[in-house]
């Protein structure tokens, strides 16, 4: 290996990397082929599936996450509104919005890896990572939203409990 | 000439999608040896786990035949199933290599392991510490560029990321190696 190559030629790096993967290219094997048109003809993969739909990006799933993450955060705002009444003089936020603001802020950790097999024709379920994303972003999504509607705030003043005990009926 | 057309990839998949095995047959036997070198570095193991990724890589995209977009080549998408494969099969078990010894699993990527591999493999060496010291996408998109000759634009696609963060996967990685292309000319000399 010529070292004042390396430093005269720019595109040495890859010069060094074809060159050793070509030295290390594996044969063509007849084993596996023939296990491969074996499994072509039997099984589950005997033949090419209709297509069901169009590949979507992966930001035209969002959507499915968001309205998980949403319900969610109703949920937790029904809890909050049920379980204990907000303190009207106090002007805080119920502890159910607190609480989603919180995961809202919080960065999803994980593998720097997400396979993406919507539209490539993997059949494999959502990963918890995708899951647990969506879910967060759709928290997001709905604590931004509420935060940014005035009356939110006055939500604080809300008497919950005289609400709910009110004869709604027409 | 005819006949070149008759046989190039494109043709063979929309051949395939309509139910032709021998068109498919002849895409899978035109791309194993690529896929298999791919996973057999990705994975840093044995080549019969390389096959086996090969082998459900190929047979996905036999089951999706449909899915696949002729805008690109067929290569890239089998690249992308087999990549994808690859990092399915893996998930559990790095979750639990992870959980298990956190440390261990950091220093195996540390430039003390990445040396380590310089010091007792020649044949390859260069693609063991990229292995050893790049993140898999940094690895892949070095692959694909050098050793599968493919565009940024299919890179992107094999990745799933835009064109522009390709090329700064790419830059980062030929950055990172550097240091360890120096160190290998010094040791070969």
């Amino acid at each position: 290996m010529d070292r004042r190559l390396i430093r005269r030629d720019p595109d040495s790096l890859g010069d060094l990397l074809r060159r050793e993967a070509a030295g290390d290219r594996p044969r063509f094997s007849q084993a596996l082929h023939e296990r491969i048109l074996r499994r072509l003809s039997v099984g589950p993969a005997a033949g090419p599936v209709a297509r069901v739909a169009e590949p979507r990006p992966l930001a035209a799933r969002g959507w499915v996450w968001g309205l998980f993450g949403s319900v969610a955060g109703v949920a937790a705002l029904a809890l909050a509104f049920g379980g204990a009444r907000p303190d009207p003089a106090g002007g805080s936020l119920p502890v159910a919005a607190v609480v989603t603001i919180d995961l809202a802020g919080t960065t999803v950790a994980g593998d720097d890896v997400s396979p993406d097999p919507v539209g490539l024709g993997i059949d494999s379920v959502p990963s918890f990572d995708q899951l647990e994303a969506g879910v967060r972003e759709g928290v997001s999504t709905l604590a931004a939203t509420l935060l940014d509607v005035p009356e939110w705030r006055m939500l604080a003043d809300f008497d919950a409990a005289g609400f709910l005990g009110a004869d709604v009926a027409p | 000439m005819a006949a070149e057309a008759e046989s190039d990839d494109a043709t063979l998949a929309r051949r395939a999608d309509g139910g032709c095995r021998a068109s498919f047959s002849e895409l899978a036997s035109r791309y194993q040896v690529p896929v298999v070198h791919y996973v057999r570095h990705l994975a840093g193991r044995g080549s019969a786990d390389a096959e086996d990724v090969a082998q459900d890589a190929v047979l996905r995209a036999w089951r999706h035949i449909a899915d696949y977009d002729p805008r690109f080549a067929f290569s890239t998408w089998l690249f992308t199933i087999a990549r994808r494969t690859w990092l399915n099969q893996t998930r559990a078990a790095r979750r639990r290599r992870v959980r298990e010894a956190a440390v261990a699993v950091a220093d195996s990527s540390s430039s003390a392991a990445a040396a380590a591999v310089i010091a007792t493999e020649r044949a390859t060496r260069l693609w063991q510490v990229a292995r050893a010291e790049l993140s898999e996408r940094e690895f892949t998109s070095l692959w694909m560029r050098y050793v599968e000759d493919k565009p940024v634009a299919e890179i992107a696609v094999v990745l799933a990321k835009p064109v522009a963060t390709v090329k700064v996967i790419l830059f980062r990685a030929r950055r990172r190696l550097k240091p360890f292309v120096r160190d290998l000319a010094g040791w070969s000399e």
